[in-house]
């Protein structure tokens, strides 16, 4: 017989202020998403809507603080007050205007980045690496693809022929998403612009990745039920590597999760997306 | 020129996987192989932490196909990791790498053929799990080394994990020590104490050395004492064969208390790396002065478990638990008090209690710190004062609390203690990793922080060994206890006589 007292939760030890920033449409599942990783009242959650229309959520707790009819240059001044002292403060900007981020990164210790179309958002950026860290959950959705292709590399005899690698295809649907994993490898293996990157149309946001050169070649291949990588590795004719790895749990709040985890600068991030804005690459 | 540093990885999201490994388990078709090792493997495998090329080769005496052991595998998710490997892509991924070896740990041929098999496999980096009882290690590294298995290669590595008991007493100990040496360098072997992995353990030093604010007290000065509880609910279940030869002192003291009390008392590591983390654990233990042989009584309580009622129902006595002899003089419980000599703690007492059957499953390090010196609210406040306590749950529920005083909301002046919670399930988002896959994980990256070396295997059955012994001299009745109560009277009396009283848990 278990103590029941024993398995209620014991206060709350609180770690952050999440606030997320968007027009309303995308402000209603956040306490949701939260709340999926933190049933415990561990994030301080704060939703500021930019369109002037926001209302509580249907899933909000009494502890969801919503703020709405600001004009977006006073959105920092509403996380200025809001914001649990002496914690880090995760502003997750779901959309509204792009210059509102320049107020916000002096005020946040991370921004995670979310808008339907990152392009705007992504070219502020940089600029703003010294004030504070970024990343997007488009990079979250990555990491799963660059560990697998990392692991690939971890082989010597591909090391090797990394030197010769000419030519990088991309599938997916997310070109942005393609355009970033594209970034990262041209930042990683100093690239510079000498591999040219063909992206592929497809259904799903990403669905393959292959790198090819001389006499070598990493494939990274999405499987039918979208959850499981076949990643292969080919130097000379030779399989070095040829493994299935899962690609976990892609939903919304287990990449947000990823995000509320990290807590400090992305280097690789900001490398990757500086790669990805330079016309050059 | 091959570059020795892999440029995609990061050090933030992706962390370095081991080099092409093949994990070697002798003992493939035992439990612990089934209940630990092959979930651990399977969750290391969806968390992307096992390297590209990996492979399982299981070992044992029983006869079986490489179909059949993956079959086991999946069996084993099933049962002790609740995952329907049925379809899954992964479980298929690794399954086809898994191969299994049957032979007499004790016949050349089988190391032959396991030899053939890592050619076969092309390994490069091979752990050996030795999954089996103490007494076939020996066989085992000898016959490695015989088969050219044991030595470190040109290109990859050879380890070798090897599980508790570490001896069953000094002499048993440094034998074995010095037969695993034979054979493997101290580099090469990593003796598990699934304690060291436990989440809480390590946060224990992060606690410690990542704040400011705790090491200026952790002395003599501001902490009392140090109260280390692991209590066990279960009896001895289907353990009484090994159990019945080691009992609650070899069982749990010798290894996990100990670890744990180092963790306390060791002083700051210049570094976090292994061999400083190590070393001042070592120092820490040196300090620890015998409890047999000095001029006091020895500080130790033993008992055993009597019939009574835990958890919702009534259970037997030790004595008449399936294949305990009746007559047995096995300890189910100990408790004892440590002094350590040394600047920081001289005249902090340590008391470790350990014991199956108890009211709750707990492990659980209790800082309990000085009252105040002057006890300016006794005249309006007449309660007294409760001490200052850091608590260092390290399981079930992991997490650390602090109790201090606070005054009662009211007129008039009133203090009561109150509990500040931090518990990682709550706090933390994500799962916390099995012990066991951290433990693996960190063997295959060659990391050894977290796992037992040969000298503090020997300093602690050295302070282990007299006190068995003594009880072995001793023909005095076993004391008893009710299962379902905190140990004997005896280990009450231990520490009262001291003026202190077993932490309320």
């Amino acid at each position: 017989m278990e103590n029941p007292l024993a398995a209620a939760p014991l206060g709350r030890a609180r770690t952050a202020t999440v606030v997320a920033v968007g027009p309303s449409d995308r402000l209603a599942d956040v306490a949701q998403i939260l709340a999926a990783q933190d049933n415990a009242g561990a994030l301080h959650i704060v939703r500021i809507a930019t369109d002037g229309t926001g209302t509580p959520g249907p899933d909000d707790g009494p502890d969801v603080i919503t703020i709405a009819g600001l004009r977006p240059q006073f959105v920092n001044n509403a996380i200025a007050g809001v914001r649990l002292s002496s914690l880090p403060t995760i502003v997750w900007w779901r959309g509204g205007p792009p210059e509102g981020l320049d107020g916000v990164a002096s005020l946040a210790d991370r921004v995670v980045l979310d808008a339907v179309d990152p392009w705007p958002l992504w070219s502020r950026t940089p600029p703003l690496y010294d004030q504070t860290a970024f990343t997007d959950l488009r990079w979250a959705g990555l990491t799963r693809w660059r560990a697998a292709l990392a692991h690939c590399f971890d082989l010597p005899r591909v090391r090797e022929s990394a030197a010769g690698f000419n030519s990088l295809s991309i599938a997916g649907a997310d070109r942005a998403q393609a355009a970033l994993f594209a970034g990262w490898l041209d930042a990683s293996l100093g690239w510079r612009g000498r591999v040219r990157a063909a992206f592929v149309p497809s259904s799903v946001p990403l669905e393959s990745v292959t790198l090819r050169g001389s006499g070598c070649e990493v494939a990274l291949q999405l499987l039918p039920d979208s959850t499981c990588l076949s990643t292969e590795g080919r130097v000379a004719g030779d399989v070095v590597a040829s493994r299935v790895v899962s690609l976990g749990d892609q939903s919304l709040a287990t990449l947000l999760a990823e995000e509320l985890r990290v807590r400090s600068r992305d280097i690789a991030f900001e490398r990757a997306l500086e790669r990805t804005l330079d016309p050059r690459a | 020129m091959v570059p020795l540093d892999n440029p995609l990885l990061d050090n933030l999201r992706i962390e370095p996987t081991p080099g092409a490994t093949t994990l070697v388990i002798f003992g493939a078709s035992g439990d612990l192989t089934k209940r630990k090792l092959l979930p651990a493997v399977y969750s290391l495998s969806r968390g992307q932490r096992l390297p590209a090329r990996f492979a399982v080769v299981g070992v044992a005496r029983t006869e079986m196909t490489d179909e059949q052991f993956r079959q086991q595998f999946q069996d084993s998710l099933r049962e002790f990791a609740k995952v329907d490997a049925r379809g899954d892509e992964v479980v298929r991924s690794l399954q086809a790498q898994m191969f299994f070896v049957a032979g007499d740990m004790d016949d050349a041929k089988l190391y032959a053929r396991l030899a053939d098999k890592l050619k076969e496999l092309n390994a490069e980096g091979v752990l050996y799990y030795l999954a089996i009882p103490p007494t076939v290690y020996g066989a085992v590294v000898e016959k490695l080394e015989a088969a050219g298995l044991a030595g470190t290669p040109e290109t990859g590595w050879r380890r070798l994990i090897v599980e508790k008991p570490f001896g069953s007493d000094l002499a048993s100990a440094q034998a074995l020590n010095a037969q695993l040496h034979r054979h493997f360098t101290e580099e090469q072997i990593f003796r598990i104490d699934h304690y060291l992995g436990k989440e809480t353990v390590q946060n224990l030093l992060a606690l410690r050395f990542a704040n400011g604010m705790f090491e200026p007290i952790w002395n003599r000065r501001y902490i009392d004492q140090v109260q280390i509880t692991a209590a066990e609910t279960v009896g001895v279940e289907r353990r009484a064969s090994y159990y019945e030869g080691a009992g609650a002192l070899r069982d749990m003291v010798q290894n996990h208390l100990m670890q744990l009390l180092t963790l306390v008392a060791m002083e700051p590591p210049t570094e976090f790396s292994a061999s400083s983390v190590r070393d001042r654990k070592m120092d820490a233990l040196l300090a620890v002065q015998p409890v047999v042989g000095n001029d006091e009584r020895p500080a130790v309580v033993r008992a055993q478990y009597r019939e009574g009622w835990v958890s919702g129902g009534e259970v037997p006595a030790y004595r008449s638990e399936p294949g305990v002899k009746p007559d047995s003089s096995t300890e189910t419980f100990v408790a004892l008090r440590l002094k350590l000599d040394s600047w920081r703690w001289a005249g902090v007492p340590f008391y470790l209690r350990t014991g199956k059957r108890l009211p709750k499953r707990t492990t659980e390090i209790a800082i309990q710190f000085h009252r105040p010196p002057l006890q300016i609210f006794k005249r309006v406040s007449p309660t007294p004062l409760a001490s200052d306590l850091l608590i260092i749950n390290v399981q079930p529920d992991e997490g650390i609390s602090l109790r201090f005083n606070a005054k009662i909301p009211g007129t008039r002046i009133q203090v009561a203690p109150v509990m500040m919670n931090f518990r990682y399930g709550t706090t933390f988002q994500g799962d916390v990793p099995e012990a066991y896959e951290t433990l693996l994980l960190d063997a295959m990256l060659g990391d050894p922080t977290l796992f037992a070396r040969h000298d503090f295997v020997e300093a602690s059955w050295a302070l282990i060994t007299p006190i068995n012994e003594m009880w072995r001299a001793d023909r005095t009745a076993l004391p008893t206890y009710e299962s379902g109560e905190w140990g004997p009277d005896e280990a009450d009396a231990l520490i009262e006589k001291e003026g202190r009283r077993w932490r309320t848990l």
